[in-house]
């Protein structure tokens, strides 16, 4: 799950905020259809998928770094692009009632997270429907979906960090001696103003959105083959033991088969 | 520590945190929140981090633990303040305060205050459908749990897995969760079809304080 892992106070309140409406609306036309369509029945799932995307990230993986499996693209398989996004939201509301952190992205985190299940989802679907193998599809359906998830991280918290000096009183270490200096330059050296500028500049505390990206991707790439292999196997192993879960996929890849046959 | 142990102390404990309203600690946690999201004086911070950990010390609550629990989100918070260029002790220490703040007073309240009690208070602002899922998940969460410690214990007993055998070990733990989600899955109907018996309206109502 590539969660946005930044702690609460460093993205500016308007984006939090959006990221609550953003989801906020989109559950009350979700509970509005819900009802409409009499699925109610579905609740017991969605909580279900919810403790399961909670209980399996205490499932211990056999690699040097600490990393937990999160099952975000196989809830989008199971309850369909839209329910997913309550399950998890539920899953990270209960995460930062113990201590994990980030009240303020649960909104951000949930549309993070739920695109990347309803995009699990579609591409899941398409491409077991073209290539008939239950592990590739998966595989291949969650790598792709962390990969768009990931972007969409970075994009999120480099949307709200490019102006990093707004969160702190002291960005620049030496900013007193360089405003001074500047002063002192200004009406003389304009030449100078700039190499002052400049030093400034290279003292002043800025978020480098590469190296953020480079540390997300280093760890991200380990993340996304573990899980996409994870859900690869476990898709694989419910297609061998319980197909019924995983109908909707097998009737649309028989359609697909008549039509083939047909044309 | 696991969401069951934290209950057992949410809801057997028995420390002076335990008997405060739950609203009035919501509300407190509420203000320590937007503290710690607008004050950027690291002192302020400092003694608001403080007077947490004087708490903690003096609640009864198990403090190595809560300690515990309350650090986690500083490893993401490493992450972000790698990747700042000409990081300062003070933008650093803000940041981390801040982090700690907040945790340490999550931490606090979830070992003084049961899930249920919190979903109650919460039912007041958040819709009927997301209450309904909460609670659900609540009670699904100790249902399957027993499964998948049954299920963890006999992947052990059979040699467990490794990280010398990660192709193995990954599709071991693949068939585990495979194993795991079919049994949830069945869970959950039965789940469902048991509150409906019992007159479940698709509605949750909290009568216990």
């Amino acid at each position: 799950m590539s969660h946005i892992h930044i702690p609460d106070g460093i993205l500016p309140l308007w984006l939090w905020v959006l990221g609550y409406i953003l989801i906020g609306i989109f559950f009350i036309i979700e509970a509005f259809y819900i009802k409409k369509s009499q699925k109610q029945a579905k609740f017991s799932l969605i909580s279900i998928m919810a403790a399961l995307m909670l209980l399996t990230m205490s499932i211990p993986i056999p690699f040097p770094v600490p990393y937990h499996i999160n099952l975000s693209v196989l809830t989008g398989i199971i309850l369909g692009p839209t329910l997913a996004f309550f399950a998890i939201f539920t899953s990270n509301l209960l995460l930062v009632f113990i201590a994990h952190g980030g009240i303020t992205v649960i909104g951000l985190n949930t549309l993070v997270i739920g695109i990347e299940a309803s995009l699990g989802y579609y591409a899941f679907k398409f491409l077991y429907k073209k290539t008939d193998k239950i592990f590739f599809s998966a595989f291949t359906a969650t790598f792709f979906a962390l990969i768009i998830s990931t972007f969409l991280t970075i994009g999120i918290v480099y949307a709200g960090t490019h102006n990093f000096s707004t969160f702190s009183n002291s960005h620049c270490s030496n900013k007193g001696v360089h405003q001074e200096k500047l002063s002192v330059h200004n009406e003389k050296h304009l030449d100078n103003e700039q190499i002052e500028q400049q030093k400034h500049n290279k003292t002043e505390e800025k978020f480098n959105i590469k190296r953020f990206l480079s540390l997300m991707f280093i760890f991200g790439l380990i993340g996304w083959i573990l899980e996409s292999s994870l859900t690869g196997f476990i898709v694989s192993y419910i297609k061998r033991v319980k197909p019924d879960i995983l109908h909707k996929f097998e009737k649309e890849k028989d359609i697909e088969k008549i039509k083939n046959e047909n044309s | 520590m696991k969401i069951a142990d934290l209950d057992y102390y949410a809801t057997f404990g028995n420390t002076f945190l335990h008997k405060v309203p739950v609203k009035l600690k919501l509300f407190d946690i509420a203000i320590i929140l937007i503290s710690a999201l607008f004050i950027k004086n690291i002192y302020t911070l400092g003694v608001i981090y403080a007077f947490l950990l004087l708490i903690l010390m003096f609640s009864g609550i198990p403090r190595l633990k809560t300690f515990k629990i309350s650090l986690y989100p500083l490893i993401f918070a490493s992450l972000f303040l790698f990747s700042v260029n000409n990081l300062t002790l003070p933008t650093a220490l803000n940041l981390i305060f801040k982090v700690l703040c907040i945790s340490t007073s999550f931490a606090i309240l979830i070992l003084t205050t049961s899930y249920i009690q919190i979903f109650k208070a919460m039912s007041g602002f958040l819709p009927d459908i997301m209450v309904n899922i909460l609670f659900n998940t609540y009670r699904s969460l100790f249902i399957i749990n027993n499964t998948l410690d049954n299920l963890l214990t006999t992947v052990r007993l059979r040699g467990g897995v490794s990280i010398f055998r990660p192709v193995y070990s990954l599709k071991t733990i693949g068939n585990l969760v495979g194993f795991f989600v079919i049994k949830s899955i069945e869970t959950s109907e039965k789940m469902y079809e048991g509150l409906k018996l019992r007159g479940y309206s698709d509605k949750v109502f909290c009568s216990r304080d």
